[in-house]
């Protein structure tokens, strides 16, 4: 193939990707629904999510993602297996224990292909006006320091918006991973207060999203959780992140310590 | 005279995988494709198309591409070679495809740069050199 048409190809296949990208976010998005309802599958459920699994094992790796297909060919057999024999009257194949770790390791694949994904995004700039969109209602003051809160509980967002906002910070909230990362595209913040499991986009898939990143590489990040494991604790502090702090947490305790990170 | 392979068929209802497989076809086979998204269009279609040789996806909703490849048969409209294209690659998979009378098997995910050659290479199997 001359060096024209090899290019042309390159080109033409890196279009085609871009698509793929779009609808491996969307089986993602039905991954996590059907990981969500596990405990309620019907027939129907489990046969919809076959059909996905299928579609993954057979088009990730033409798309430049082994990883995804080979992850999905080993959930698609045990799905098939102990589908059959659901359809026979057998057991539901969400008591199986391999099939729900295959899908949440497939799920966790998926998201990591989004995320790296996401940082060619803010890279380009390409999603501006959703960051726009999403930054629009929020009020900054730019004397004052910026705090990012990540939680998607209302409840912690709020909490933490009304004590930081009056000890002089500003505060930009979101409840998603994945609008957190479009917030920082327009506006890079001071601090991330970020929760460490959220569905979608958990804590430590951002956290490490931004770590590549250049203009959130040094931005510091206090992670929340409420499942205190060490091993987490050791990755975060890796990737940078300053504070490790475990739900259920004191507030007023929490604010001191960004007052202090900013001394 | 040995026969040339032109023009080949590809049916598979999956958008993604039918426009790389087009695209790596024409691009680095320089075939002509004409692409089908079910069982059901090869069947009414095929004689109108007239292809040299069918690419034949075996997963799909409705009619699969053994259901597919059997009711062609069965109606002598089938007069190209049939290949199949699938993720189901186990070697017991693919001997019950080619005893199905299917003149190959080519895995999914397929190597987009690879494909052509592989079509290629069946091709010169069962006719000699392209």
């Amino acid at each position: 193939m001359d060096q024209d048409k090899k290019e042309q190809f390159i080109r033409k296949m890196n279009k085609l990707k871009r698509l793929y990208d779009a609808y491996l976010n969307d089986w993602r998005i039905e991954l996590e629904k059907s990981l969500k309802k596990i405990d309620e599958w019907t027939l129907d459920d489990t046969t919809n999510l076959q059909m996905i699994v299928h579609k993954l094992t057979g088009t990730g790796a033409t798309y430049g993602y082994p990883q995804v297909s080979d992850s999905a060919r080993a959930l698609e057999y045990k799905l098939a297996y102990a589908n059959v024999e659901f359809k026979m009257g057998g057991s539901n194949p969400n008591k199986n224990v391999y099939i729900r770790s295959e899908l949440a390791n497939l799920i966790r694949i998926c998201n990591t292909i989004y995320a790296e994904n996401q940082v060619s995004r803010i890279e380009t700039e390409m999603f501006g006006d959703e960051a726009d969109e999403l930054l629009g209602t929020q009020d900054i003051n730019p004397a004052h320091k910026t705090i990012l809160i990540v939680d998607d509980q209302e409840v912690i967002r709020f909490t933490l918006h009304t004590a930081l906002k009056e000890a002089g910070f500003n505060t930009i909230l979101t409840n998603d991973g994945d609008d957190a990362l479009l917030i920082m595209q327009k506006k890079v913040p001071d601090l991330v207060i970020l929760d460490r499991l959220m569905p979608h986009l958990d804590g430590m898939t951002v956290l490490k999203t931004m770590r590549k990143v250049e203009e959130l590489k040094g931005v510091p990040v206090i992670f929340l959780t409420a499942l205190y494991n060490p091993t987490d604790v050791i990755e975060a502090e890796k990737l940078g992140a300053v504070d490790y702090v475990a739900k259920p947490f004191d507030v007023d305790e929490l604010v001191m310590r960004c007052i202090r990170l900013f001394q | 005279m040995v026969q040339q392979l032109h023009h080949i068929l590809y049916v598979d209802d999956e958008p993604h995988i039918k426009e790389v497989a087009q695209m790596c076809l024409e691009m680095m086979g320089e075939f002509k494709v004409t692409c089908l998204s079910s069982g059901d269009e090869l069947i009414q279609n095929l004689e109108v198309i007239n292809p040299d040789l069918i690419l034949l996806d075996v997963m799909m909703p409705k009619m699969d591409g053994p259901t597919t490849l059997k009711r062609l048969q069965s109606d002598g409209s089938l007069t190209v070679p049939v290949v199949f294209m699938t993720a189901r690659i186990q070697p017991e998979e693919i001997e019950q495809y080619l005893q199905m009378g299917a003149a190959g098997v080519i895995a999914k995910p397929f190597d987009p740069m690879k494909l052509a050659d592989q079509v290629t290479e069946i091709w010169e199997k069962i006719n000699g050199p392209r």
